[in-house]
């Protein structure tokens, strides 16, 4: 081989093995410590949750939320009273849904502050809070399961009918006391 | 002088404009004034008896009142009936179907109502009534929402 090629192809050598080592570490699976709880029953291919698992389960997904609520306002430690039906009988909760619930808790309290500082005439900050609400599509749990464009439409077609504002309609229709609490969320 | 009159040529590249412009009016209509659509999700469930099995899919109502039934297309062997029942976030399941048999379709309402009113709901499901020792069971359905009301 001639020495003027020895360097680059050294270069390059050194490049594609960095570059492999890099991949490697990028698509590694997660580790045994992020692999999270486990569901208590698989059917048809896919995990439930038992109730006894829902807090934990709501405590996992809530920690370290990839978007903020807003100002104020936490999740609530244990998981909404959507999760613990008083009738005596046992439910099954399916893989996916604390996170869909959590990303309703997260667009409703955004919803609220924007309906808040929009009555307060802050309309500024209002706007800010939907602004805020356009994170919704990329969360856990909407992302890939909900339309949000037909979702949305859904909701200024209610309003139409109702003669109100899509979010107002919205808040009125899905914030409810279930999982959502104005009064009570941890502001 | 030159003559304004139509020809037969130019009228006849006049006609088709007009049925073209038409054609394109009424395309917009029809896409604009389209209803919303009715939806249908097939449903599993794989469960024993007084269990409530919660399914992670927020599904949509839009309309005022909306017609929603559940067919079930299988129960296994065991005889069994199937339960739906839908929760939104603002009350404790606020529709319900009746127990529906194999080849049977039951109609979902709110209490007291003869629809189910418009908004995003979770859909759960219970097994009921099947033979003893067939626990849990398989059962299949199709659930149909989204669909006007018609009294």
């Amino acid at each position: 081989m001639k020495k003027r090629f020895i360097v680059p192809l050294g270069v390059l050598a050194i490049v594609a093995v960095c570059t492999i080592i890099g991949l490697g570490a990028t698509n590694a699976p997660p580790s045994d410590d992020s692999a999270g709880i486990e569901p208590t029953t698989q059917a048809e291919g896919v995990g439930w949750y038992s109730t006894a698992q829902i807090d934990a389960k709501w405590a996992e997904v809530t920690a370290d939320y990839e978007e903020e609520l807003p100002s104020g306002t936490s999740f609530p430690v244990t998981a909404p009273e959507f999760f613990h039906p008083q009738d005596g009988q046992d439910h099954l909760w399916e893989e996916g849904l604390t996170e869909t619930i959590a990303a309703r808790y997260w667009r409703c309290a955004w919803i609220d502050e924007a309906l808040e500082q929009e009555e307060a005439g802050r309309d500024a900050a209002a706007d800010a809070a939907l602004d805020a609400i356009d994170s919704y599509a990329g969360l856990p749990g909407v992302a890939g399961v909900v339309d949000v464009d037909v979702y949305d439409s859904t909701m200024r077609d209610a309003a139409e009918r109702e003669g109100t504002d899509a979010h107002q309609e919205e808040f009125t229709l899905d914030c409810g006391r279930e999982v959502y609490l104005p009064q009570e969320a941890q502001k | 002088m030159i003559d304004t009159r139509p020809t037969p040529r130019t009228l006849d590249r006049k006609l088709v404009l007009l049925v073209v412009a038409l054609l394109m009016a009424m395309a917009s209509v029809v896409s604009f004034a389209t209803p919303a659509q009715a939806a249908t999700a097939t449903l599993v469930g794989n469960q024993g008896m007084n269990t409530v099995m919660h399914y992670n899919t927020a599904r949509t109502n839009s309309n005022g009142q909306n017609f929603v039934s559940f067919r079930a297309t299988s129960v296994g062997n065991s005889g069994g009936y199937v339960v739906i029942g839908l929760r939104n976030s603002s009350g404790t399941q606020f529709a319900s179907g009746p127990s529906t048999g194999f080849g049977q379709t039951g109609t979902i309402r709110n209490s007291g109502l003869n629809y189910v009113t418009a908004g995003t709901f979770y859909i759960n499901a219970r097994w009921v009534g099947a033979c003893g020792g067939c626990n849990p069971g398989r059962w299949e359905g199709v659930l149909t929402y989204n669909v006007r009301y018609v009294p």
